[in-house]
């Protein structure tokens, strides 16, 4: 685990607090700062607010899923740049294309493998 | 212990406002503690100097004492709100006992609820479960009638039964109630005679709702007698118990051929640790009252009390005629001096009224009590608290003090009452054993064959290592009882689309949580039936009973998974059910399992190169062939294949013949890319890209690249 991202901020979308613990959990051992959102609504206004460094979102939610975040964030020249990793399960591939084709940059499938998840931190931070 | 099995883990969710607010509280006490330092540093240097002190320091010492009184006030409301639920969860825990004992017993109930957003404490909403439990089975079974009787007598085929819940004042209501037979006082008027409960001529002054109080009578009916009298007199006596136990009262209305209803009503306070009370002394002891059992206090001239015979004194008030103790010779101590005129407190409780002959009153106040253990048990006393100035007060039990004053003693009762509520805690948990039959480790394999051969199988995993763990289990109690609860209102309207969408996504939520901490046979098993959903929302398939039976089972199934990860066990899937599953599962069409749900889900892309690929295209001065070969362990190639493809617009522009996921798919060419694209870079930067973004993070095992124009 060679990256570490002391300073930089992620924002992870879930709607279950128990699934965003696990994922925070993930991530902290990477020294990321994380705020959390409950929806794709609220994701968006801190994104907005706060301009994470990246993004880590559910698909499915209430108020705004995954899908409609991923192509907020995308069409808004000022969050483009943002890296947005989705979460789903292997057996979700339908979700994760169109996550994909609404601009989500990487996906993580449940349960997330710290390995896969280095590489994924890496690809979206490499430039 | 079975609240335990039941409700999971001693532990409850907290919204994050009520959170908030505790924070803002603990900086107040912060900055109350600060300030009785520094007004103690200006007492002492008046104190050192010999001055007297200022009205300053007063001041000062006032407003710490102003803001610790009401910061303590705002502590104890908050703990209360957060102690408070929607007994809403309650409520919906019958929806499923009610729809199968109604199945079982041929009868057509609907279940209807009110005031389900009603706040109780939490405690009072565990302990509600098993009095309505108990009064629903009652009424399903032997209250409301069968579909033939109900035509009889022009009733409407379904049956409501109702659960409803409404707060007045400090006290919470809740009601269930039926449109079946009702009862019939005459019925339970002979039987109270007839077993010698009461006089045949008392029987007939009692007014009928007096009568229908005697089915609380411990043993009033029996099996064989209960569908005479619709079977209420049942286990009642524990109903009452229960209740009472609360601090609460049942009361019963009844209409012969129109219904019945049993209403609790329960003080909200009862739950938590901190009594309103009246404080008193008597002699040198310092007693609570607990302000709910006070009637009155007054002044009483011992001259003017009545003796009466065999009784001792008595006073008389508002018309009826009161016992008067000493309260501390009631509770065994020393008795007072004796004066003219004494100071007496009346209070009441379910048991009767009697006064009370105290030393002082003191002040009325809000105390937090300690229990007292058994072994430390006095009869008549609850608990201890500590009262101002560090002095320890006894809480009275007015229940137990009135039966003092009756000469009755409480252990035979007691155990009498426990043994009966545990008589009907054992026929009422027919499903839910109380006491899980422990299996002995040389037995496990037996258990297993045993299992097998019961069609069921055992899954082997039990999950990720996880510090949330109760959490999660706690999150995933809520998620199984919404999609329990939507599937019931599915049975209902099989074609609300609305629902359909509900319920497709509570399953999907689950199985994503399960996936997400390793769960993953479990999240395997509800994915298959969460593409039930699917297809139902695609209007493939419609809803019938078969399938609504199906979810209800799976909904089982991950109850009883639940359950069995509290204790660290693998969850059980019965094979029956995965068989019953398998005729609704969309026939695989692919080779690859991998690809399969692409094609389920009619998601289809186009040739590549229409894909969004979020492009920011270039138009290069150099052209090159690419071919690229990956081996992604954790990710499906196809998607690793977009994205290499996405990020491969950052240097370039992709055209020509892409493959689409067809074409993918069918050359079986999952982890290879080949294709063209232009760039501005030149060979050797290319390369070097690719080398540095490509090959390390997107497992690249082999490339070429060509340059081409």
């Amino acid at each position: 685990m060679s990256i570490d991202f002391t300073g930089k901020t992620a924002l992870v979308v879930d709607d279950y607090h128990s699934m965003r613990v696990a994922l925070k959990e993930l991530l902290l051992s990477y020294n990321l700062r994380i705020i959390e959102a409950q929806n794709g609504l609220e994701g968006l206004e801190i994104i907005r607010k706060k301009k994470p460094d990246m993004v880590f979102t559910d698909i499915v939610m209430p108020v705004m899923d995954g899908l409609e975040l991923c192509q907020e964030i995308k069409s808004d020249p000022e969050l483009l740049n943002i890296p947005v990793v989705v979460l789903s399960t292997h057996s979700d591939a339908a979700y994760i294309l169109k996550a994909i084709h609404n601009g989500a940059d990487d996906y993580l499938p449940k349960p997330i493998e710290p390995g896969l998840l280095t590489k994924v931190l890496s690809r979206i931070t490499d430039g | 212990m079975a609240e335990k099995e039941r409700g999971g883990l001693d532990r409850m969710l907290v919204r994050i406002t009520h959170l908030d607010r505790l924070l803002n509280l603990v900086g107040e006490v912060i900055i109350t503690s600060n300030s009785i330092a520094t007004t103690n540093r200006r007492i002492q240097e008046y104190y050192d100097r010999g001055a007297t002190l200022d009205k300053m320091s007063i001041d000062m010492i006032k407003v710490v004492e102003e803001s610790s009184s009401r910061i303590s006030g705002d502590l104890h409301s908050l703990v209360m709100d957060i102690r408070m639920v929607e007994i809403k969860g309650t409520f919906q825990r019958f929806r499923r006992p009610v729809r199968d004992m109604a199945k079982e017993a041929g009868k057509n109930v609907e279940l209807i609820t009110f005031g389900e957003e009603t706040l109780v404490d939490k405690t009072i909403s565990e302990k509600l479960y098993d009095p309505i439990n108990h009064q629903v089975r009652n009424a399903i079974d032997h209250g409301i009638e069968d579909p033939l009787e109900r035509q009889r007598m022009g009733k409407p085929a379904i049956a409501t039964l109702t659960l409803k819940a409404y707060q007045l004042e400090n006290f919470i209501f809740l009601e269930i109630s039926d449109d079946g037979r009702g009862m019939d006082p005459d019925v339970i008027r002979k039987h109270a005679v007839d077993r010698g409960l009461i006089g045949s001529d008392d029987a007939q002054k009692l007014p009928n709702e007096e009568i229908l109080k005697f089915i609380y009578h411990p043993g009033f009916s029996t099996k064989t007698y209960a569908s005479e009298i619709s079977g209420r007199g049942v286990g009642m006596d524990v109903v009452k118990n229960n209740i009472e136990e609360l601090g609460g009262e049942v009361m019963i209305s009844s209409i012969v051929g129109e219904g019945t209803k049993f209403t609790y009503k329960i003080p909200q306070v009862t739950a938590v640790n901190i009594l309103d009370c009246l404080t008193v002394r008597a002699g040198k002891n310092l007693y609570a009252i607990p302000i709910l059992n006070v009637v009155s206090t007054l002044l009483v001239n011992v001259a003017k009390t009545n003796l009466a015979f065999d009784k001792g004194r008595t006073i008389t008030y508002l018309g009826s005629i009161i016992t008067l103790y000493d309260l501390n010779e009631l509770l065994g101590e020393k008795p007072l001096e004796t004066s003219d005129e004494v100071t007496v407190v009346i209070v009441e409780a379910k048991n009767g009224r009697i006064a009370l002959i105290v030393s002082e009153l003191l002040t009325p106040e809000k105390l937090v009590y300690t229990p007292l253990e058994k072994i430390f048990k006095v009869q008549g006393i609850s608990g201890v608290t500590m009262m101002g100035a560090n002095k320890m007060g006894l809480i009275i039990d007015v229940v137990e003090l009135i039966n003092r004053s009756k000469g009755i003693a409480v252990g035979e009762a007691v155990d009498e009452r426990e043994a009966l509520i545990r008589k009907s805690l054992e026929s009422a948990s027919r499903e839910e054993p109380l006491v899980e039959p422990i299996i002995k480790k040389e037995d496990e394999e037996d258990q297993q064959e045993a299992d097998a051969e019961k069609g069921k199988v055992l899954s082997s995993d039990i999950g990720r290592e996880i510090s949330h763990r109760e959490e999660f289990l706690m999150e995933l109690e809520e998620m199984i009882n919404s999609a329990g609860e939507n599937v019931l209102s599915l049975e209902r309207n099989p074609a609300d689309n609305e629902l359909i969408n509900k319920s497709f996504r509570d399953f999907h939520s689950i199985k994503g949580n399960l996936m997400m901490v390793g769960l993953t046979e479990l999240g395997a098993f509800i994915h298959d039936i969460e593409g039930i959903m699917d297809r139902a929302r695609e209007g493939a398939i419609s809803l019938d009973s078969n399938i609504i039976d199906i979810l209800l089972d799976a909904t089982d199934t991950l109850k009883d998974a639940r359950l069995s990860l509290i204790k660290n066990q693998a969850p059980v899937i019965s094979a029956d059910l995965i068989r019953s599953l398998a005729k609704y599962k969309k026939p695989v069409e692919k080779k690859t399992a991998e690809f399969v749900d692409v094609h389920q889900r009619t998601f289809r892309l186009g040739p590549l190169a229409q894909f969004n690929l979020l492009a920011r295209r270039h138009s290069g001065q150099f052209i090159y062939q690419l071919y690229l070969s990956f081996q992604p362990q954790y990710q499906q190639p196809f998607l690793v294949a977009l994205l290499i493809l996405r990020r491969l617009t950052r240097i370039g522009h992709i055209f020509g013949s892409v493959p689409s996921i067809e074409e993918i798919e069918s050359q079986n060419i999952g982890s290879q890319i080949k294709l063209m694209f232009s760039s501005n870079l030149d060979e050797g930067k290319v390369r070097a890209w690719i080398e540095k973004y490509l090959v390390k993070n997107y497992d690249v095992t082999e490339y070429e690249i060509i340059k081409t124009g």
